[in-house]
């Protein structure tokens, strides 16, 4: 059954806005409104092994990339800054990006098979895919301009495999060099879909589902699937999943309306479960049974570490 | 020192009611108080203890409210409630019913105002970045819309002119024109930090004061909206800041920020912007609102009505002799200080008694003029003083004058005579800074600071009553190299720097070139000083002009991680608990910026009061005794029991072997061994088919003898990639890798030969795409691609099978090709889609960082979609057929591809070759001969060891 594995006591001296673990579950990073980003070893208890300062205000979210390109950590903040970290022996700043105007909300890494790319909202209303050029040691920025007319809460790629669907619609379509697909979320109520086409990032679709900000939005790993699903969650209190064989047209079905806002929602790694959370200090687990319809499967009651069926 | 003492006054405590803030109505009889459970109306001329209550009509918790100020709607409150703004009645002084309901904002709604002069016009602010202006006559939608970007926190009419109105964003201030609703006529960068309240004057239009999160009161004048007035430094975040209705007076919430500030309500002269004039002393809590009563029979008797977070109600006697002490009021006099400053530089205008001058030679004897005046002394001259100037008043008639400004004035120019003058011909001398221009009647000077290769140019202007308060613009000039996050920050340092002399009345030149140049020092040299430096106090990099709109940020999540394993992070219980109150409570233990946003984000449940910091940690103590959920902890849980993915499974598993009915038997047992039951049955039926398949077969396995036995593996597998059990769909998929598609190995071996060399013209196999097969005339066409070139044995094998399949449809008749071409299609698909299975399953083996494991799995992928190799490739070419390969031995004549130099025998093994020349063989051998030569062992002349440099470069 499901249970606590591991309770970290981050010593964050205010809330802490994100977490993940890395690709090998061997390690733990927190970021928090003290403007600072931890990193924990896991292995044997907890060790704080980094206490990244950089920040000069809250840091909203972080990502670690692939580990093939090293340990690689990126995190943003209010403080219109995204710093890569990078470990060599220690942790040190490895790039920061600043051209954002205003608040970082979202950072996220492409596949790894595109290679050291990272993509990151802004309240500006931007989106910015700055790329890394391991030959000559650079970044290189692309910028979405006007993505969501008032601020970019939320970003997420589609990976880099295409669901069985997506194929079907065109067989003769070189299935290793697929196109890179961003989903983005933002203060005008709206999901976008957008695409690099040449080394432009054009926006390929629109979808229309929430009535509020959209806070997260989740594009599901593509093993097994045969449709392209997103997950995506509002302050209208609902969760959507959307889903498309040729991303350009999607169809949504609300998954659960929330007594309160919903701030995030993740996929499992088998996509066949989703977690949300809202503001309501509650996380559940969802899953379609076997009629198709989306399912809690249980609550984690947050602060009290039960779970309930 | 500030005058101490106790105010005759009213206690009343109504800790049931929780309210947030309280509303005087325009006869000054009812106070309402908005509790969170129930509203309360309190007659004032009634005992204390006599309250009357009403329920609460919405769910929501009381945000703002207000009483109507005019006598025309003088039963009317508009009170805030989430997201609509409740119109209540106060019907014959003993009822109060909801009028009317206004909806239209979409978020909370975080302030509002009435008109002063119209009845019928609210004002309301809300997070949803509008302003409407409300004609409640027409409740259905506002009459005004004024939209911003920015979440709005407060809203307040001009209480002079008719059609002004401010709204405060963040840190900065916007004014409206009800007339002009398209943008906003004026706007003032105010402070760095959020603002808590916002007061027009009452004497002045165009002068309003702000108070702000960072300490400061800060005086504007709209005539010049990017010039700070006048400034009151408190040092601890300021919650209300309004002009008195008497005098010039100021009261003044603060937000005490340790034990030792206990009161936080004061009352200031705007004349004396360095002490308080009086504390109200009482209170055990910070003060959340206040109302001025106003005894008309009396005619300038004023009450003080205060609510504090303890829920306890003060009325205060604010006594003549008080107000007299905030300065005469509007009707006498109207000068305000700050012209007054700037026009007694002139000196000649102003014509000073005798006596008071005698005072000032007098002062400026006693004192050297470096010496720091303290507080004590200056209200000792300010009191002095006030008593010599009140007879001169009377002769003066004809030029009014403001007695304390005059005062205040005074003593300036007693303490401080170092004019600029002065200041410009002193002999600065700073490392690394140079003065290059001064300019005595433009009032400026150009200085550059060179450091770390890096150069500033900076302006410095100095205003007309510089160094009375009023500290030196500095702007950048052209010339400046560093970095607008650099100069950002030294704006701030050399602000704060000038800040502190002038509020001493000092000259600042001087100080502020060695704040440049150190602070430049600092910023250049060291990343990691920049942040000691700056991260403490200041919110450095946050500018205060953003249009940010302020999203609740998020305080608990959840998100999947590695495998089956979930982290969630939340807002502790105890957290959650204050936060119900609407207040953040742990927010005041980190530092103030911290502070400052977070009350706004968290603001979007309604307005909210501070929360001493002494409180929460005592609040805290308390909690931490109590529950253990206290701390900013990460929870990971283990979910993995909700997935099928089994590493001990991963780890036993075989995946390949020479007899399938063995691996299906060791699986099956595995199965069982760590209790999957489920899927021992399926091994064991997988193990059937094949054994059934094998006997149909006569002993070797083909299925396409075997009429189900296909169809029932492809659906196994396909209802475990629809169950995302990947682990087992993908081990399947590897150990029927080959039966999977559509022809078998074995059914094809004895025509190998004759098909490859038949069929594929350009004699090899490696070549990226083969052309497509016309084999027949029909215009039927199988897309076969290999993707790239590999050296896996099943790369090989495909390459077989699709030269078989083209010869298996060769077989088929024409009236069959359309259906079959589809089969093919689907199980190219099939094919394509398992490999995909593989690779997700590969990348879950690598997580679990069983490497082996991992390998044979990746064995069985087909197309490898792994990154091109980039670089120089090394390929040998069949000496035979004259095709390259990547094989120690030519796959097609079964030649060996490269022969050492040095033993003349065939690599097999590990090789070195020259890439310039070609030459190489057994990579010992190879290294042995580069450790004492550095040419080519053939004698090719070849420099060999050069090579590959040469090559690189």
């Amino acid at each position: 059954m499901v249970s606590i594995l591991n309770t970290i006591e981050t010593g964050h001296e205010d809330i802490i806005h994100d977490a993940e673990m890395d690709y090998y579950g061997l390690r733990l990073a927190t970021c928090s409104s003290d403007q600072s980003v931890k990193i924990y070893n896991l292995k044997n208890g907890t060790q704080l092994i980094a206490d990244l300062k950089g920040h000069y205000g809250p840091v909203w979210q972080i990502a670690w990339a692939h580990p093939k390109y090293g340990n690689l950590l990126a995190s943003c903040s209010y403080d219109r800054k995204v710093i890569i970290w990078k470990e060599n022996n220690e942790w040190q700043k490895f790039y920061e990006y600043t051209n954002h105007d205003s608040s970082v909300n979202s950072v996220a890494w492409a596949p790894h098979e595109f290679g050291l790319i990272l993509a990151c909202g802004s309240l500006d209303g931007t989106i910015s895919v700055i790329t890394y050029t391991p030959e000559t040691n650079s970044w290189e920025s692309k910028r979405i301009i006007g993505a969501h007319s008032s601020g970019c809460n939320s970003v997420s790629w589609c990976p880099a495999t295409p669901s069985l669907a997506s194929l079907n619609t065109s067989v003769n379509v070189n299935r290793s060099a697929q196109t890179k697909r961003l989903a983005s979320g933002g203060c005008d109520n709206l999901i976008k879909i957008w695409k690099e086409e040449g080394d432009q990032w054009i926006e390929e679709t629109k979808i229309e589902v929430h009535s509020d900000w959209v806070r997260d939005v989740a594009w599901a790993p593509s093993v097994g699937l045969t449709k392209n699903l997103i997950a995506s969650c509002s302050q209208d209190h609902r969760v959507v999943v959307s889903s498309s064989d040729d991303f350009v047209n999607w169809k949504s079905t609300v998954l659960n309306t929330f007594d309160d806002v919903v701030w995030s929602v993740s996929w499992s790694l088998t996509a066949n479960i989703l977690a949300v959370s809202g503001a309501d200090n509650k996380v559940s687990l969802w899953k379609v049974d076997t009629e198709g319809q989306w399912v809690c499967i249980s609550d984690v009651i947050k602060g009290q570490g039960e779970i309930s069926n | 020192m500030a005058i101490r003492w106790s105010s005759d006054f009213v206690v009343a405590e109504y800790r049931e009611l929780k309210a947030k803030t309280i509303s005087l109505d325009s006869s000054g009889n009812y106070l309402f108080i908005p509790g969170k459970t129930q509203l309360a109306i309190k007659n004032l001329n009634q005992p204390i203890e006599e309250i009357s209550t009403f329920p609460k009509s919405s769910k929501q918790e009381p945000g703002a409210a207000a009483w109507n100020p005019h006598t025309a709607n003088a039963d009317l409150l508009a009170l805030a409630s989430g997201i609509q703004v409740e119109l209540l009645t106060w019907k014959n002084n003993a009822e109060l019913c909801t009028s009317k309901l206004l909806k239209s904002h979409t978020r909370v709604i975080t302030s509002l105002n009435w008109h002063p002069l119209d009845p019928n016009l609210l004002a309301t602010t809300s997070l949803d970045t509008f302003t409407f202006i409300w004609d409640i006559r027409e409740s259905k939608k506002p009459a005004i819309s004024l939209s911003s970007f920015a979440a709005a926190t407060h809203v307040k009419w001009n209480k002079i002119s008719r059609h002004l109105l401010a709204t405060t964003h963040g840190g900065d201030v916007k004014i409206w024109d009800e007339r002009k609703t398209s943008s906003p006529v004026q706007y003032v960068s105010a402070h760095l930090t959020s603002i808590h309240c916002l007061d027009w004057s009452m004497m002045k239009e165009n002068n309003f004061c702000t108070a702000s999160q960072d300490g400061t009161i800060k005086f504007f004048d709209l005539s010049y909206p990017r010039r700070t007035e006048s400034v009151i430094n408190t040092e601890v975040p300021v919650w209300r800041a309004c002009y008195t209705p008497f005098g010039r007076g100021m009261l003044v919430v603060i937000i005490p920020t340790s034990r030792k500030i206990e009161n936080s309500l004061l009352l200031w002269n705007l004349a004396n912007n360095s002490i308080p004039l009086h504390t109200f002393v009482g209170h055990s809590e910070i003060v959340l609102d206040f109302q001025w009563r106003y005894f008309q029979q009396d005619g300038s008797d004023y009450q003080l009505i205060t609510w504090s977070k303890d829920q306890t109600l003060r009325i205060w006697e604010v006594d003549k002799y008080l107000q007299e002490l905030c300065g005469p009021g509007n009707n006498d006099l109207d000068i305000d200080c700050v012209d007054f400053a700037s026009e007694t530089t002139k000196e000649t205008s102003l014509t000073v008694p005798d006596s008071i001058k005698k005072r000032f030679d007098s002062i400026v004897i006693e004192k050297e003029p470096s010496q720091r005046i303290t507080d004590d002394d200056s209200d000792t001259i300010n009191e002095d003083i006030n008593l010599k100037i009140s007879s001169q008043d009377i002769l003066e008639n004809s030029q009014p004058v403001d007695l304390n400004s005059l005062v205040k004035s005074s003593t300036v120019t007693a303490v401080a005579p170092v004019n600029l003058q002065q200041e410009f011909s002193a002999n600065i001398i700073i490392p690394n800074v140079k003065i290059v221009k001064t300019d005595i009647i433009r009032r400026m000077c150009c200085a550059t600071a060179k450091c770390n290769n890096q150069v500033i140019s900076l302006l410095i202007n100095f205003p007309p009553s510089y160094p009375r308060n009023k500290g030196p613009i500095f702007r950048f000039a052209q010339g400046t190299s560093v970095s607008n996050a650099v100069r950002f920050k030294i704006l701030e340092a050399l602000r704060d720097t000038a800040d502190f002399k002038v509020k001493n009345n000092q000259a600042c030149l001087e100080a502020c070139l060695r704040t440049l140049i150190m602070t430049m020092q600092q910023l250049t040299s060291n990343e990691s000083e920049k942040i000691n430096l700056f991260t403490d106090d200041k919110l450095t990099t946050l500018g205060s002009n953003q249009e940010a709109a302020f999203l609740p940020a998020r305080t608990c999540g959840a998100k999947f991680c590695y495998i089956g394993k979930l982290v969630c992070f939340a807002k502790p219980m105890s957290q959650l608990q204050l936060s119900d109150k609407n207040i953040c409570g742990l927010v005041s233990l980190s530092n103030r910026q911290t502070e400052a946003l977070q009350r706004l984000y968290l603001r979007k449940n309604g307005a909210l009061p501070p929360r001493t910091k002494d409180m929460i940690r005592r609040g805290l103590l308390k909690q931490m005794q109590n529950t253990r959920h206290n701390k900013r902890t990460v929870l990971i849980y283990d979910v993995s029991s909700l997935f099928f993915l089994n590493k001990e499974l991963a780890l036993k598993y075989t995946l390949s072997g020479p007899d399938i009915t063995d691996i299906c038997r060791h699986n099956a047992q595995v199965a069982a061994s760590v209790g999957r039951k489920d899927l021992q049955q399926i091994w064991n039926l997988v193990l059937t088919s094949v054994k059934s398949v094998g006997q149909a077969c006569n002993g070797s396995i083909d299925w396409d003898c075997h009429p189900l036995a296909k169809q029932m593996l492809q659906s196994i597998i396909f209802f475990y990639i629809s169950q995302s059990d990947i682990q087992t769909a993908a081990s399947l998929c590897c150990i029927f890798r080959q039966y999977l598609c559509k022809s078998s190995i074995q059914s094809f071996k004895p025509s190998k030969t004759t098909s490859i060399i038949s069929k594929t013209p350009s004699g090899s196999p490696y070549h990226n795409i083969l052309p497509n097969e016309p084999s027949n005339e029909t215009a039927w066409s199988y897309p076969m691609r290999k993707h790239i070139r590999c050296n896996s044995w099943s790369d090989l094998y495909e390459d077989i099978r699709s030269s078989n399949s083209i010869e298996h449809a060769e077989v088929v008749e024409t009236s069959e090709l359309s259906s079959i071409s589809n089969t093919y299609l689907k199980d190219e698909d099939n094919e394509w889609l398992f490999d995909r299975i593989k690779q997700a399953y590969a990348d879950i083996l690598y997580r679990w960082q069983l490497l082996s494991v991992r390998a044979s799995v990746l064995k069985c992928v087909k197309a490898s979609t792994s990154e091109k190799h980039k670089g120089l490739e090394f390929k040998a070419e069949c000496k035979q057929c004259k095709s390259s390969n990547f094989e120690n031995m030519c796959p097609t004549c079964k030649i060996p591809s490269l022969y050492c130099v040095i033993c003349r025998l065939s690599v097999k093994g590990l090789a070195y070759v020259c890439l310039y020349c070609g030459h190489g063989g057994h990579l010992a051998h190879m290294k042995k001969w580069y450790e004492t030569e550095s040419c080519c062992p053939v004698g090719c002349k070849c420099q060999c060891s050069m090579s590959v440099e040469l090559i690189s470069n």
